[in-house]
């Protein structure tokens, strides 16, 4: 904390550096089935990270981000599988066609705010979830499969799955601490913060906003098109289940909600907590909920909070030092 | 001729839909509280509901009363433990809190009573119906729709002439200034979420009368009454009425048309009208509905 700017950002990249190389070399000492576990692990906590950014960062609090975890892999499934395209490629597609998603609906729900804003996006993916339940062509409730990757080399596909989730969750980390800290972080910032101000100084509120929507929208979209990638089948009842919305709330909300660590340290207790309570159903989701009601009383900030505040401890700080004071 | 019967049916059902607006509704323009648990609570509420008819006095839909009056004071004690907690500029920590509320309630109750699909029995009222201007209407949906209008009257009639009524409005209009006047605005907070919640069990138990409900009905009943709401917010108290009517026709319409389609219509129309709508919506963010 007392570790001036520039030293501290050489500590991230040092980090980040670390992580690149550990990350890079983590599939050969590794088992198929732990790959698997942590490609799901990189991409559901890349679905807590567009959840913290839109509601740590960009203000916007949203109830329907399952629908960009849905839309991305409907948008890979079905080009994959008409075009027969390797699907790894057709990632930054994914991006795009979400972001484009994000870009239309956004005139529209940015009219509402707080709750409805967060419960329009929800009846969105509703409308999308039971639009795609109809369609036949679209494999209607029973899903897809994805075809292309049947005839490639298991092995082939699992590394390169695990090598698309791990840089999702690097850039969930590294990357939103580049953001925080560029010119257009703290605009964002300043608009979470305080609208009017915002805008007293020359930040265009709107576009700021609808640049943060749009790129948790296609991040979301790329972090669900791995995730159901990686499982080889997507179906609207699971690909657009508001539970994804309970379990990065739980992670983000316990974490601490606009950090970057915060969601690191969520997403750990919420596997932690799945393995231990495996088998008990709606006993562990009850408990996720009751969990982010006590934060929300006791810590609102969560556990990371709890941590940056008793110990001064917050390597990825992006606030500056104040140039008042000496 | 069916075409008419089932635009008359639907706006049988759009009554009941309004009711289920009119809690979300009320506690957003008192409080500014948007309480994502309603949908959870209207299913608590008929769950509540179906344990209790058997032993109510003279007709199963009396036990709307009990309910109404359980559900009153589990809002006042929701808003003093919990969400007056944290009550503040922001609105997210309110906004979280009910949606943890939410998911714990509703997975206990699939806990508790299971995933099937319930029906509070009204008896052989289920099967009366009356023949009007040549469509055969029921009565109970009749009677559904008569209660939501006598409800939403009574509350408005409440809210403008009764002392308790004023301090809700003064309140709603600014929390900090009623204050001076010797108001907690806290108190009245959680007798506003207590009619909040009062309103929405009623709505729940006719609905669980007029149809079927599990527990994960909570869902769908928010995005109802998020809908009316919304919707609603075009014009005034009874805005919210014709919102609920519009959603409730675009349903049995819909569901003549396609019936596979669900809730998908009626999430449609709702969103036609919000990009239709040039300003009108920013209105809800207003609480001109509880001014005078």
């Amino acid at each position: 904390m007392n570790t001036s700017g520039p030293s501290r950002t050489r500590h991230v990249a040092i980090a980040a550096a670390v992580c690149f190389v550990a990350l890079a070399v983590t599939p050969m000492f590794v088992s198929q089935g732990n790959l698997r576990l942590m490609i799901e692990i990189f991409t559901v906590f890349a679905f807590a990270q567009s959840w913290n950014f839109l509601a740590g960062y960009v203000g916007l609090m949203s109830f329907g981000q399952q629908l960009f975890i849905g839309l991305g892999a409907y948008f890979l499934f079905v080009t994959s599988n008409a075009y027969g395209i390797n699907p790894f490629w057709l990632l930054p597609l994914v991006f795009v066609l979400c972001g484009l998603f994000a870009a239309a609906v956004a005139p529209f729900v940015f009219r509402l705010r707080d709750a409805y804003f967060a419960i329009s996006i929800w009846v969105i993916a509703e409308i999308v979830r039971l639009y795609i339940s109809q369609k036949d062509s679209l494999g209607s409730v029973s899903g897809l499969p994805l075809m292309v990757t049947r005839d490639m080399d298991r092995t082939v596909v699992a590394v390169s799955n695990f090598y698309v989730a791990a840089g999702l969750a690097f850039l969930g980390v590294f990357g939103l601490y580049w953001l925080a800290r560029r010119r257009i972080g703290l605009a964002l910032a300043a608009v979470r913060d305080n609208e009017g101000t915002a805008a007293a100084v020359g930040i265009n509120v709107w576009w700021t906003r609808f640049f943060g929507f749009v790129l948790a929208g296609g991040f979301a979209g790329v972090a669900g098109a791995t995730y159901y990638m990686s499982v080889f089948h997507v179906e609207p009842g699971g690909a657009f289940d508001p539970n994804w919305m309970v379990v990065m709330l739980f992670i983000v909300i316990i974490g601490g909600v606009g950090t970057v660590e915060g969601p690191i340290i969520g997403t750990a207790i919420y596997f932690l907590l799945r393995a231990w309570l495996s088998g008990t159903g709606n006993l562990y989701l009850m408990l996720l909920g009751a969990a982010a009601v006590v934060t929300m009383l006791v810590a609102s900030k969560g556990l990371w909070g709890i941590v940056t505040k008793r110990y001064g401890f917050e390597p990825f700080a992006t606030r500056r030092p104040s140039p008042n004071k000496p | 001729m069916i075409w008419l019967e089932t635009i008359a049916n639907g706006i049988l059902l759009g009554g009941l839909y309004a009711l289920i607006g009119l809690g979300l509704g009320f506690a957003f323009g008192v409080m500014r509280v948007v309480n994502v648990a309603q949908g959870d609570f209207i299913v608590a509420a008929a769950f509540i509901g179906l344990y209790l008819y058997p032993w109510t006095p003279l007709h199963p839909i009396l036990v709307i009363v009990p309910v109404a009056l359980i559900a009153f004071g589990i809002g006042i004690l929701l808003q003093r433990v919990l969400i007056n907690r944290v009550l503040g500029h922001d609105q997210i920590p309110q906004i979280l809190l009910t949606f943890g509320l939410a998911i714990v309630l509703r997975n206990g109750m699939v806990s508790w009573f299971g995933a099937n699909s319930q029906s509070i029995n009204v008896g052989n009222m289920r099967f009366w119906g009356f023949d009007f201007l040549g469509m055969r209407l029921g009565v109970l949906p009749v009677l559904v729709l008569v209660i939501a209008i006598m409800l939403f009257a009574a509350l408005r009639f409440w809210l403008n002439t009764s002392r308790m009524g004023r301090i809700i409005r003064a309140t709603a209009d600014d929390h900090q200034v009623v204050q001076l006047l010797g108001v907690n605005y806290r108190n009245v907070y959680a007798i506003a979420m207590g009619i909040a919640l009062a309103l929405s069990a009623v709505a729940g138990v006719l609905l669980a009368m007029r149809g079927s409900f599990t527990p994960y009905s909570g869902a769908d009943r928010l995005l109802i009454a998020f809908e009316v709401v919304v919707i609603g917010g075009l014009g005034s108290f009874w805005g919210m009425f014709i919102g609920g009517i519009v959603l409730g026709v675009t349903q049995l319409v819909a569901l003549k048309l396609d019936p596979a389609g669900g809730l998908m219509y009626g999430h449609i129309v709702f969103f036609i009208i919000l990009i239709l709508s040039p300003k009108g919506l920013s209105s809800i963010l207003t609480i001109k509905a509880f001014r005078k």
